[in-house]
Protein backbone atom coordinates (compact mmCIF):
# COMPACT_ATOMS: atom_id res chain seq x y z
CA UNK A 1 0.00 0.00 0.00
CA UNK A 2 1.38 3.62 -0.72
CA UNK A 3 2.60 5.52 1.78
CA UNK A 4 0.69 8.53 2.85
CA UNK A 5 2.84 10.98 2.02
CA UNK A 6 2.25 15.07 1.42
CA UNK A 7 2.90 13.97 -2.31
CA UNK A 8 0.85 10.82 -3.03
CA UNK A 9 -2.08 13.28 -1.07
CA UNK A 10 -1.54 15.86 -3.56
CA UNK A 11 -1.68 13.91 -6.72
CA UNK A 12 -4.71 12.28 -5.36
CA UNK A 13 -6.50 16.27 -4.91
CA UNK A 14 -5.36 16.38 -8.60
CA UNK A 15 -6.62 13.57 -9.77
CA UNK A 16 -10.13 14.02 -8.06
CA UNK A 17 -10.72 17.45 -8.87
CA UNK A 18 -10.03 16.64 -12.51
CA UNK A 19 -12.48 14.27 -12.41
CA UNK A 20 -14.81 16.80 -11.72
CA UNK A 21 -13.93 18.56 -14.92
CA UNK A 22 -15.05 15.83 -17.49
CA UNK A 23 -17.91 18.41 -18.38
CA UNK A 24 -14.98 20.39 -20.64
CA UNK A 25 -14.15 17.37 -22.70
CA UNK A 26 -15.10 17.68 -25.96
CA UNK A 27 -15.42 15.49 -28.72
CA UNK A 28 -15.47 17.87 -31.99
CA UNK A 29 -14.18 17.14 -34.93
CA UNK A 30 -14.58 20.26 -36.66
CA UNK A 31 -13.36 23.79 -34.55
CA UNK A 32 -13.20 27.10 -36.30
CA UNK A 33 -10.06 29.66 -35.34
CA UNK A 34 -11.46 31.75 -32.87
CA UNK A 35 -9.95 35.06 -32.17
CA UNK A 36 -8.08 36.02 -29.16
CA UNK A 37 -10.55 39.18 -28.62
CA UNK A 38 -13.34 36.64 -27.53
CA UNK A 39 -13.98 36.00 -23.87
CA UNK A 40 -13.21 32.60 -22.64
CA UNK A 41 -16.74 32.48 -21.58
CA UNK A 42 -17.59 32.92 -25.35
CA UNK A 43 -14.98 31.03 -26.31
CA UNK A 44 -16.61 28.02 -24.44
CA UNK A 45 -19.72 28.63 -25.68
CA UNK A 46 -18.98 28.55 -29.02
CA UNK A 47 -17.45 25.11 -28.37
CA UNK A 48 -19.72 23.68 -26.71
CA UNK A 49 -22.68 24.47 -29.27
CA UNK A 50 -20.17 22.93 -31.38
CA UNK A 51 -19.93 19.76 -29.10
CA UNK A 52 -23.63 19.70 -28.65
CA UNK A 53 -24.11 18.80 -32.45
CA UNK A 54 -21.30 16.24 -32.15
CA UNK A 55 -22.55 14.08 -29.53
CA UNK A 56 -26.66 14.44 -31.31
CA UNK A 57 -27.34 11.02 -32.34
CA UNK A 58 -28.40 10.19 -36.50
CA UNK A 59 -30.36 13.36 -38.02
CA UNK A 60 -33.12 12.13 -40.30
CA UNK A 61 -32.43 12.20 -43.71
CA UNK A 62 -33.45 16.27 -45.41
CA UNK A 63 -35.00 16.24 -48.17
CA UNK A 64 -33.01 15.51 -51.43
CA UNK A 65 -33.99 18.82 -52.88
CA UNK A 66 -32.29 20.26 -50.48
CA UNK A 67 -29.64 18.29 -49.97
CA UNK A 68 -28.98 18.82 -54.12
CA UNK A 69 -29.56 22.26 -53.84
CA UNK A 70 -27.19 22.82 -50.42
CA UNK A 71 -25.39 19.98 -49.78
CA UNK A 72 -26.38 19.87 -46.84
CA UNK A 73 -27.24 15.89 -45.72
CA UNK A 74 -28.65 14.49 -43.09
CA UNK A 75 -27.74 11.30 -41.46
CA UNK A 76 -24.73 11.96 -38.97
CA UNK A 77 -23.75 15.17 -37.21
CA UNK A 78 -20.21 15.10 -38.56
CA UNK A 79 -21.95 15.15 -41.58
CA UNK A 80 -23.13 18.57 -40.81
CA UNK A 81 -19.86 19.64 -38.48
CA UNK A 82 -18.07 18.82 -41.96
CA UNK A 83 -20.55 21.11 -43.93
CA UNK A 84 -20.36 23.68 -41.48
CA UNK A 85 -16.15 23.03 -41.50
CA UNK A 86 -15.60 23.68 -44.83
CA UNK A 87 -17.64 27.10 -44.56
CA UNK A 88 -16.73 28.44 -41.62
CA UNK A 89 -12.58 29.05 -40.34
CA UNK A 90 -12.50 31.98 -38.75
CA UNK A 91 -14.66 33.43 -35.89
CA UNK A 92 -13.86 37.44 -34.87
CA UNK A 93 -15.46 39.36 -32.38
CA UNK A 94 -17.59 42.47 -33.62
CA UNK A 95 -17.73 46.15 -32.10
CA UNK A 96 -15.13 45.85 -29.36
CA UNK A 97 -12.86 43.72 -31.30
CA UNK A 98 -11.16 45.76 -34.21
CA UNK A 99 -11.05 43.98 -38.03
CA UNK A 100 -7.90 42.88 -39.19
CA UNK A 101 -6.47 45.21 -41.56
CA UNK A 102 -6.23 44.63 -45.05
CA UNK A 103 -4.18 44.90 -47.69
CA UNK A 104 -4.89 45.41 -51.56
CA UNK A 105 -2.20 44.30 -54.10
CA UNK A 106 -0.69 46.25 -56.13
CA UNK A 107 -0.74 44.48 -58.96
CA UNK A 108 -4.14 43.61 -60.92
CA UNK A 109 -5.89 40.14 -60.68
CA UNK A 110 -8.36 38.17 -62.77
CA UNK A 111 -11.28 37.24 -60.88
CA UNK A 112 -13.44 34.19 -62.23
CA UNK A 113 -16.83 35.39 -63.72
CA UNK A 114 -15.12 38.43 -63.38
CA UNK A 115 -18.23 40.79 -65.09
CA UNK A 116 -20.74 38.67 -63.16
CA UNK A 117 -21.93 40.47 -59.52
CA UNK A 118 -24.94 39.17 -57.56
CA UNK A 119 -27.69 41.03 -57.83
CA UNK A 120 -28.01 42.63 -53.98
CA UNK A 121 -24.70 43.83 -53.40
CA UNK A 122 -25.72 45.02 -49.83
CA UNK A 123 -22.46 43.76 -47.99
CA UNK A 124 -20.37 45.65 -51.13
CA UNK A 125 -19.63 48.45 -48.47
CA UNK A 126 -19.27 47.06 -45.60
CA UNK A 127 -15.40 46.65 -45.64
CA UNK A 128 -15.44 50.30 -46.71
CA UNK A 129 -17.45 51.71 -43.72
CA UNK A 130 -18.05 48.53 -41.58
CA UNK A 131 -20.39 49.48 -39.00
CA UNK A 132 -21.36 45.64 -37.62
CA UNK A 133 -24.74 45.40 -36.32
CA UNK A 134 -26.41 42.06 -37.17
CA UNK A 135 -25.73 39.26 -34.78
CA UNK A 136 -23.23 37.51 -37.27
CA UNK A 137 -21.95 38.50 -40.77
CA UNK A 138 -19.85 36.67 -43.23
CA UNK A 139 -16.54 39.15 -43.71
CA UNK A 140 -15.13 36.89 -46.02
CA UNK A 141 -17.01 37.26 -49.01
CA UNK A 142 -17.74 40.92 -48.49
CA UNK A 143 -13.68 41.54 -48.78
CA UNK A 144 -13.74 38.78 -51.80
CA UNK A 145 -16.24 40.81 -53.38
CA UNK A 146 -14.53 44.07 -52.71
CA UNK A 147 -11.34 42.90 -54.01
CA UNK A 148 -13.26 41.39 -57.39
CA UNK A 149 -14.91 44.66 -57.55
CA UNK A 150 -11.47 46.54 -57.84
CA UNK A 151 -9.82 43.47 -59.47
CA UNK A 152 -7.04 43.11 -56.26
CA UNK A 153 -6.11 40.61 -53.88
CA UNK A 154 -7.13 41.73 -50.40
CA UNK A 155 -4.95 40.54 -47.82
CA UNK A 156 -5.82 40.38 -43.94
CA UNK A 157 -3.28 40.51 -41.08
CA UNK A 158 -4.74 38.52 -38.70
CA UNK A 159 -1.66 37.92 -36.55
CA UNK A 160 -3.11 40.09 -33.43
CA UNK A 161 -6.23 37.50 -33.38
CA UNK A 162 -5.04 34.46 -34.21
CA UNK A 163 -1.46 34.12 -33.02
CA UNK A 164 -0.86 30.30 -34.03
CA UNK A 165 -1.89 30.41 -37.60
CA UNK A 166 -0.16 32.23 -40.51
CA UNK A 167 -0.09 35.56 -40.08
CA UNK A 168 -1.34 36.71 -43.65
CA UNK A 169 -4.88 35.17 -45.03
CA UNK A 170 -5.31 36.05 -48.26
CA UNK A 171 -8.55 36.26 -49.79
CA UNK A 172 -9.26 34.03 -52.77
CA UNK A 173 -12.30 33.19 -52.03
CA UNK A 174 -15.53 33.33 -50.29
CA UNK A 175 -14.84 29.97 -48.56
CA UNK A 176 -12.04 31.89 -46.66
CA UNK A 177 -15.03 32.01 -43.84
CA UNK A 178 -14.08 34.61 -42.33
CA UNK A 179 -17.49 35.28 -39.80
CA UNK A 180 -17.84 38.52 -37.55
CA UNK A 181 -19.78 37.55 -34.18
CA UNK A 182 -21.26 40.19 -32.59
CA UNK A 183 -21.50 40.51 -28.66
CA UNK A 184 -25.41 39.77 -28.86
CA UNK A 185 -25.04 36.62 -30.15
CA UNK A 186 -24.18 35.56 -26.78
CA UNK A 187 -26.83 37.00 -25.15
CA UNK A 188 -29.42 35.37 -22.89
CA UNK A 189 -32.17 37.69 -24.71
CA UNK A 190 -30.79 36.27 -28.18
CA UNK A 191 -31.83 32.36 -27.48
CA UNK A 192 -34.84 30.34 -27.47
CA UNK A 193 -35.67 29.53 -23.68
CA UNK A 194 -33.63 33.20 -22.25
CA UNK A 195 -31.52 30.98 -20.18
CA UNK A 196 -29.38 31.16 -23.06
CA UNK A 197 -27.57 27.62 -22.55
CA UNK A 198 -30.25 24.98 -22.65
CA UNK A 199 -30.05 22.53 -26.22
CA UNK A 200 -32.63 24.65 -27.60
CA UNK A 201 -30.66 27.62 -27.39
CA UNK A 202 -27.33 25.78 -28.96
CA UNK A 203 -29.70 24.36 -31.88
CA UNK A 204 -30.36 28.30 -32.65
CA UNK A 205 -27.27 29.56 -32.70
CA UNK A 206 -25.82 26.84 -34.52
CA UNK A 207 -28.69 27.49 -37.13
CA UNK A 208 -27.03 31.09 -36.63
CA UNK A 209 -23.70 29.68 -37.91
CA UNK A 210 -24.60 27.29 -40.75
CA UNK A 211 -26.56 30.65 -42.07
CA UNK A 212 -23.39 32.43 -41.83
CA UNK A 213 -21.88 29.12 -43.80
CA UNK A 214 -23.89 29.18 -46.82
CA UNK A 215 -22.96 32.60 -47.46
CA UNK A 216 -19.02 31.09 -48.30
CA UNK A 217 -21.39 29.52 -51.14
CA UNK A 218 -21.82 30.58 -54.71
CA UNK A 219 -19.90 32.04 -57.79
CA UNK A 220 -21.01 34.86 -60.16
CA UNK A 221 -24.39 35.60 -59.49
CA UNK A 222 -25.15 33.66 -56.75
CA UNK A 223 -21.87 34.48 -55.22
CA UNK A 224 -22.50 34.89 -51.14
CA UNK A 225 -26.03 34.16 -51.75
CA UNK A 226 -27.16 37.45 -50.72
CA UNK A 227 -30.27 38.48 -49.26
CA UNK A 228 -33.21 40.32 -51.12
CA UNK A 229 -35.94 42.56 -50.50
CA UNK A 230 -38.93 41.43 -48.66
CA UNK A 231 -42.16 41.97 -50.49
CA UNK A 232 -45.27 44.27 -49.92
CA UNK A 233 -47.44 42.66 -47.72
CA UNK A 234 -44.87 40.83 -45.98
CA UNK A 235 -44.00 40.23 -42.16
CA UNK A 236 -40.15 42.08 -43.44
CA UNK A 237 -41.17 44.30 -46.06
CA UNK A 238 -38.71 46.66 -47.47
CA UNK A 239 -36.22 44.73 -45.77
CA UNK A 240 -33.30 42.69 -47.10
CA UNK A 241 -34.07 40.11 -44.83
CA UNK A 242 -35.38 37.38 -47.45
CA UNK A 243 -33.95 35.16 -50.40
CA UNK A 244 -34.71 34.67 -53.79
CA UNK A 245 -33.56 31.35 -54.32
CA UNK A 246 -35.00 28.30 -52.79
CA UNK A 247 -31.32 27.26 -51.66
CA UNK A 248 -30.14 30.44 -49.79
CA UNK A 249 -28.84 31.34 -46.71
CA UNK A 250 -32.51 31.06 -44.26
CA UNK A 251 -33.26 27.56 -46.34
CA UNK A 252 -30.33 26.03 -44.66
CA UNK A 253 -31.27 28.06 -40.92
CA UNK A 254 -34.62 26.89 -42.05
CA UNK A 255 -33.92 23.07 -42.34
CA UNK A 256 -31.14 22.87 -39.60
CA UNK A 257 -34.35 24.35 -37.42
CA UNK A 258 -36.93 22.49 -38.50
CA UNK A 259 -34.73 19.14 -38.31
CA UNK A 260 -33.85 20.27 -34.71
CA UNK A 261 -37.54 20.69 -33.77
CA UNK A 262 -37.64 17.07 -35.06
CA UNK A 263 -34.84 15.39 -33.29
CA UNK A 264 -34.07 17.21 -30.33
CA UNK A 265 -34.04 14.42 -27.55
CA UNK A 266 -33.06 16.70 -24.72
CA UNK A 267 -35.30 19.40 -25.60
CA UNK A 268 -38.78 20.21 -23.61
CA UNK A 269 -42.14 20.59 -25.30
CA UNK A 270 -42.05 24.21 -24.90
CA UNK A 271 -38.56 24.37 -26.75
CA UNK A 272 -39.39 22.58 -29.26
CA UNK A 273 -42.85 24.89 -29.94
CA UNK A 274 -40.53 27.71 -30.19
CA UNK A 275 -37.89 26.20 -32.17
CA UNK A 276 -40.80 25.20 -34.66
CA UNK A 277 -41.80 29.44 -34.42
CA UNK A 278 -38.09 30.39 -35.25
CA UNK A 279 -38.14 27.36 -38.56
CA UNK A 280 -41.33 29.43 -39.63
CA UNK A 281 -40.05 32.66 -39.70
CA UNK A 282 -36.80 31.33 -41.29
CA UNK A 283 -38.65 29.57 -44.29
CA UNK A 284 -41.51 32.46 -44.54
CA UNK A 285 -38.69 34.32 -45.87
CA UNK A 286 -38.13 31.79 -48.83
CA UNK A 287 -39.21 33.95 -51.60
CA UNK A 288 -40.89 31.22 -54.19
CA UNK A 289 -43.86 33.16 -55.79
CA UNK A 290 -44.11 34.25 -59.20
CA UNK A 291 -46.83 36.21 -60.74
CA UNK A 292 -49.49 33.71 -62.21
CA UNK A 293 -51.25 33.97 -65.53
CA UNK A 294 -55.17 34.24 -64.99
CA UNK A 295 -55.29 30.16 -66.08
CA UNK A 296 -52.43 29.03 -63.69
CA UNK A 297 -54.60 31.18 -60.89
CA UNK A 298 -57.77 29.24 -61.55
CA UNK A 299 -55.49 25.81 -61.18
CA UNK A 300 -53.90 27.16 -58.10
CA UNK A 301 -57.51 27.54 -56.59
CA UNK A 302 -58.72 24.30 -57.65
CA UNK A 303 -55.82 22.33 -56.08
CA UNK A 304 -56.08 24.44 -53.13
CA UNK A 305 -59.52 23.21 -52.65
CA UNK A 306 -58.58 19.78 -53.25
CA UNK A 307 -56.02 20.36 -50.74
CA UNK A 308 -58.85 21.71 -48.43
CA UNK A 309 -60.65 18.69 -49.01
CA UNK A 310 -58.31 16.06 -48.30
CA UNK A 311 -57.28 17.85 -44.77
CA UNK A 312 -60.68 17.58 -43.76
CA UNK A 313 -61.16 13.65 -45.04
CA UNK A 314 -57.39 13.32 -43.17
CA UNK A 315 -59.04 14.60 -39.93
CA UNK A 316 -62.31 13.05 -39.87
CA UNK A 317 -60.71 9.46 -40.74
CA UNK A 318 -57.58 10.09 -38.71
CA UNK A 319 -58.36 8.08 -35.83
CA UNK A 320 -60.16 5.27 -37.54
CA UNK A 321 -57.83 4.89 -40.77
CA UNK A 322 -55.53 1.87 -40.50
CA UNK A 323 -51.71 3.07 -41.13
CA UNK A 324 -52.03 2.19 -44.82
CA UNK A 325 -54.83 4.62 -45.52
CA UNK A 326 -53.35 7.08 -43.49
CA UNK A 327 -50.26 6.70 -45.91
CA UNK A 328 -52.25 6.45 -48.75
CA UNK A 329 -53.92 10.58 -47.83
CA UNK A 330 -50.38 11.74 -46.50
CA UNK A 331 -49.11 10.66 -49.97
CA UNK A 332 -52.07 12.41 -51.88
CA UNK A 333 -51.01 15.92 -49.87
CA UNK A 334 -47.66 15.43 -50.48
CA UNK A 335 -48.49 15.03 -54.29
CA UNK A 336 -51.41 18.12 -53.76
CA UNK A 337 -47.97 20.03 -52.65
CA UNK A 338 -45.55 19.87 -54.90
CA UNK A 339 -47.71 20.41 -57.99
CA UNK A 340 -49.10 23.95 -55.84
CA UNK A 341 -45.43 24.27 -55.96
CA UNK A 342 -44.50 24.36 -59.05
CA UNK A 343 -47.26 26.23 -60.94
CA UNK A 344 -46.35 28.83 -57.84
CA UNK A 345 -42.62 28.46 -58.37
CA UNK A 346 -42.17 27.52 -61.61
CA UNK A 347 -40.05 24.17 -61.91
CA UNK A 348 -37.29 24.56 -60.80
CA UNK A 349 -37.87 27.74 -58.73
CA UNK A 350 -35.08 29.29 -58.82
CA UNK A 351 -31.96 27.44 -57.21
CA UNK A 352 -28.66 28.36 -58.02
CA UNK A 353 -27.78 23.80 -58.31
CA UNK A 354 -24.12 24.86 -58.62
CA UNK A 355 -23.48 26.38 -55.47
CA UNK A 356 -19.98 25.80 -55.77
CA UNK A 357 -17.87 29.10 -54.36
CA UNK A 358 -15.42 30.72 -57.08
CA UNK A 359 -11.79 31.07 -56.06
CA UNK A 360 -9.23 32.94 -57.56
CA UNK A 361 -6.12 31.01 -58.40
CA UNK B 1 3.83 9.74 10.18
CA UNK B 2 5.13 12.24 12.63
CA UNK B 3 2.54 14.68 14.76
CA UNK B 4 3.32 17.84 12.36
CA UNK B 5 3.12 15.48 9.13
CA UNK B 6 -0.36 14.35 10.46
CA UNK B 7 -1.30 17.94 10.58
CA UNK B 8 -0.44 18.71 7.34
CA UNK B 9 -2.34 16.08 6.20
CA UNK B 10 -5.21 17.20 8.35
CA UNK B 11 -5.25 20.63 6.44
CA UNK B 12 -4.98 19.08 3.04
CA UNK B 13 -8.00 17.08 3.72
CA UNK B 14 -9.85 20.00 4.80
CA UNK B 15 -8.76 22.23 2.01
CA UNK B 16 -9.35 19.46 -0.62
CA UNK B 17 -13.07 19.17 0.79
CA UNK B 18 -13.40 22.83 0.44
CA UNK B 19 -12.40 23.10 -2.36
CA UNK B 20 -14.56 20.41 -3.93
CA UNK B 21 -17.68 22.05 -1.82
CA UNK B 22 -17.20 25.52 -3.86
CA UNK B 23 -16.98 23.38 -7.25
CA UNK B 24 -20.03 21.49 -6.97
CA UNK B 25 -21.39 24.61 -5.45
CA UNK B 26 -20.29 26.54 -8.33
CA UNK B 27 -21.49 24.31 -11.40
CA UNK B 28 -24.84 24.33 -9.72
CA UNK B 29 -25.32 27.99 -9.44
CA UNK B 30 -24.28 27.79 -13.40
CA UNK B 31 -27.20 26.24 -13.77
CA UNK B 32 -30.48 28.27 -14.34
CA UNK B 33 -33.26 28.05 -12.14
CA UNK B 34 -35.87 26.34 -15.11
CA UNK B 35 -38.60 28.37 -15.64
CA UNK B 36 -41.69 26.64 -13.70
CA UNK B 37 -45.33 26.89 -14.32
CA UNK B 38 -46.74 27.10 -11.00
CA UNK B 39 -49.68 24.62 -11.23
CA UNK B 40 -50.86 22.06 -8.88
CA UNK B 41 -48.43 19.09 -8.74
CA UNK B 42 -51.77 16.87 -8.50
CA UNK B 43 -52.12 14.56 -11.38
CA UNK B 44 -55.02 14.95 -12.92
CA UNK B 45 -57.85 12.84 -11.30
CA UNK B 46 -61.53 11.90 -13.07
CA UNK B 47 -64.30 14.23 -13.11
CA UNK B 48 -65.85 14.79 -9.67
CA UNK B 49 -70.01 14.11 -10.18
CA UNK B 50 -71.96 17.74 -9.61
CA UNK B 51 -72.63 17.97 -6.01
CA UNK B 52 -74.62 21.35 -6.00
CA UNK B 53 -77.25 21.33 -7.92
CA UNK B 54 -77.36 25.03 -7.13
CA UNK B 55 -76.54 27.21 -10.41
CA UNK B 56 -76.47 31.36 -9.69
CA UNK B 57 -78.46 33.61 -12.31
CA UNK B 58 -75.49 35.21 -14.88
CA UNK B 59 -75.38 35.71 -18.50
CA UNK B 60 -75.51 33.07 -21.29
CA UNK B 61 -71.71 32.89 -21.76
CA UNK B 62 -70.52 32.70 -17.89
CA UNK B 63 -72.96 30.47 -17.25
CA UNK B 64 -71.85 28.27 -19.69
CA UNK B 65 -68.18 28.78 -18.56
CA UNK B 66 -69.46 28.11 -14.80
CA UNK B 67 -71.19 24.97 -16.10
CA UNK B 68 -67.70 23.56 -17.72
CA UNK B 69 -66.13 24.62 -14.50
CA UNK B 70 -68.66 22.77 -11.86
CA UNK B 71 -68.15 19.47 -14.01
CA UNK B 72 -64.86 19.69 -13.25
CA UNK B 73 -62.79 18.83 -10.51
CA UNK B 74 -60.94 21.34 -8.28
CA UNK B 75 -57.38 20.36 -10.06
CA UNK B 76 -59.02 20.58 -13.39
CA UNK B 77 -60.58 24.17 -12.48
CA UNK B 78 -57.06 25.27 -11.35
CA UNK B 79 -55.64 23.99 -13.89
CA UNK B 80 -57.87 25.89 -16.15
CA UNK B 81 -58.15 29.06 -15.07
CA UNK B 82 -54.29 29.41 -14.62
CA UNK B 83 -54.50 28.57 -18.63
CA UNK B 84 -56.80 31.02 -19.25
CA UNK B 85 -54.76 33.79 -17.38
CA UNK B 86 -51.52 32.91 -19.38
CA UNK B 87 -53.26 32.62 -22.33
CA UNK B 88 -55.31 36.10 -21.77
CA UNK B 89 -51.52 37.50 -20.62
CA UNK B 90 -49.68 35.96 -23.87
CA UNK B 91 -52.29 36.94 -26.45
CA UNK B 92 -52.27 40.67 -25.22
CA UNK B 93 -48.62 40.45 -25.94
CA UNK B 94 -48.48 38.73 -28.99
CA UNK B 95 -46.50 40.54 -31.94
CA UNK B 96 -48.27 42.10 -34.49
CA UNK B 97 -46.43 42.97 -37.81
CA UNK B 98 -46.90 46.41 -37.73
CA UNK B 99 -44.70 45.58 -34.41
CA UNK B 100 -41.69 43.80 -36.81
CA UNK B 101 -41.82 46.81 -39.35
CA UNK B 102 -40.83 49.44 -36.74
CA UNK B 103 -37.71 47.13 -35.82
CA UNK B 104 -34.21 48.04 -37.01
CA UNK B 105 -32.84 46.13 -40.32
CA UNK B 106 -29.85 44.52 -38.19
CA UNK B 107 -32.88 43.01 -35.60
CA UNK B 108 -34.64 41.43 -38.34
CA UNK B 109 -31.60 39.76 -40.18
CA UNK B 110 -31.93 36.86 -37.99
CA UNK B 111 -35.17 35.70 -35.45
CA UNK B 112 -36.60 39.08 -33.77
CA UNK B 113 -36.13 39.11 -29.77
CA UNK B 114 -39.85 39.84 -29.65
CA UNK B 115 -40.53 36.63 -31.43
CA UNK B 116 -38.10 34.15 -29.58
CA UNK B 117 -40.18 35.87 -26.98
CA UNK B 118 -43.42 34.36 -28.30
CA UNK B 119 -41.89 31.36 -29.22
CA UNK B 120 -41.28 30.60 -25.44
CA UNK B 121 -44.45 31.50 -24.29
CA UNK B 122 -46.05 29.36 -26.39
CA UNK B 123 -44.16 26.72 -25.87
CA UNK B 124 -45.24 26.95 -22.46
CA UNK B 125 -48.63 27.48 -23.01
CA UNK B 126 -48.13 24.07 -25.24
CA UNK B 127 -46.53 22.23 -22.08
CA UNK B 128 -50.04 23.39 -20.52
CA UNK B 129 -52.35 21.60 -23.01
CA UNK B 130 -50.17 18.50 -23.33
CA UNK B 131 -50.05 18.32 -19.73
CA UNK B 132 -53.42 18.10 -19.14
CA UNK B 133 -55.44 16.08 -22.23
CA UNK B 134 -58.18 14.89 -20.34
CA UNK B 135 -59.20 18.18 -19.16
CA UNK B 136 -62.41 18.79 -21.97
CA UNK B 137 -62.69 22.49 -21.48
CA UNK B 138 -58.94 23.13 -21.01
CA UNK B 139 -58.51 21.66 -24.59
CA UNK B 140 -61.40 23.68 -25.74
CA UNK B 141 -60.14 26.85 -24.65
CA UNK B 142 -57.27 25.83 -26.29
CA UNK B 143 -58.53 25.50 -29.38
CA UNK B 144 -60.22 29.13 -29.37
CA UNK B 145 -57.30 30.43 -28.84
CA UNK B 146 -55.02 28.79 -31.52
CA UNK B 147 -58.29 29.28 -33.66
CA UNK B 148 -58.33 32.85 -33.17
CA UNK B 149 -54.40 33.88 -33.00
CA UNK B 150 -54.46 31.93 -36.43
CA UNK B 151 -57.26 33.98 -37.67
CA UNK B 152 -56.22 37.46 -37.01
CA UNK B 153 -54.27 38.94 -40.05
CA UNK B 154 -52.32 41.21 -38.28
CA UNK B 155 -50.57 38.62 -36.59
CA UNK B 156 -46.95 37.91 -38.57
CA UNK B 157 -46.82 34.72 -40.80
CA UNK B 158 -44.86 32.67 -38.28
CA UNK B 159 -47.22 32.98 -35.85
CA UNK B 160 -50.44 32.49 -37.52
CA UNK B 161 -48.74 29.49 -38.76
CA UNK B 162 -48.00 28.02 -35.59
CA UNK B 163 -51.36 28.71 -33.92
CA UNK B 164 -53.17 26.73 -37.48
CA UNK B 165 -50.81 23.88 -36.53
CA UNK B 166 -51.79 23.45 -33.45
CA UNK B 167 -55.19 24.36 -33.74
CA UNK B 168 -55.03 21.57 -36.79
CA UNK B 169 -53.48 18.64 -34.48
CA UNK B 170 -55.99 19.66 -31.59
CA UNK B 171 -59.04 18.82 -34.41
CA UNK B 172 -56.96 15.55 -35.49
CA UNK B 173 -56.39 14.44 -31.41
CA UNK B 174 -60.22 14.71 -31.16
CA UNK B 175 -61.77 13.66 -34.32
CA UNK B 176 -62.76 16.96 -34.77
CA UNK B 177 -64.25 18.58 -38.39
CA UNK B 178 -61.84 21.43 -38.94
CA UNK B 179 -62.07 23.34 -42.08
CA UNK B 180 -58.48 24.83 -42.96
CA UNK B 181 -59.88 26.63 -46.42
CA UNK B 182 -60.68 30.23 -44.91
CA UNK B 183 -56.65 30.46 -44.66
CA UNK B 184 -54.14 31.83 -47.06
CA UNK B 185 -52.22 29.31 -48.52
CA UNK B 186 -48.71 30.53 -47.89
CA UNK B 187 -49.99 29.46 -44.17
CA UNK B 188 -51.36 26.38 -45.34
CA UNK B 189 -48.25 25.87 -47.06
CA UNK B 190 -45.94 26.26 -44.09
CA UNK B 191 -47.96 24.02 -41.64
CA UNK B 192 -47.83 21.08 -44.12
CA UNK B 193 -44.28 21.31 -43.90
CA UNK B 194 -44.35 21.20 -40.22
CA UNK B 195 -45.64 17.26 -41.08
CA UNK B 196 -49.17 18.05 -38.30
CA UNK B 197 -50.32 14.92 -39.64
CA UNK B 198 -47.22 12.68 -38.89
CA UNK B 199 -47.02 14.47 -35.25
Amino acid sequence: MAKLTVANILLLYIFLTSVGATDNTLSISFAPEISTKFTNKQIRTIYRDLDFLSKMKEWRDFDPEITRGTDLAGGASNDLLQWLGERVKYLVIGKTGALPAFYASDETRLYPNGDTFPEAMDNLFIVENHNQQTMMANLGVSYYLFGKSRRRLISLNIAEHFPFVPEILDITSPRVGLIEVNRSFFNKESSITGLGNRPADKLLRLSFIFHEGRHSDGHGESLGFFHSTCPAGHDYAGRLACDTPANGAYQVSATFLKKSAEVCESCDEASKEALRLAYLDARNRILDRKILTPDQQETLNELENKLNELVRSMLANFNSASDHQKNILLGEMENLEIQIHILKNGFPAKVYWKSAPEALE
Amino acid sequence: MSPKQIRVLQIFIILFLSSLTLYVLFQEAEKPIEETLILTEDPPTKESPIKSKEKPKEEKASQTRQKDSLELNENQKKALQQFERRAQEIQSKLPRKADLQKLEDDQVHSIPQELLQTGRQLGQLKEMVLRYPDNPVLQERAKEFYKNCADDEGYPTSIRSLCLFNRLQLAKNSGEDFDISPYPLEIKELVLQLNPFRQ
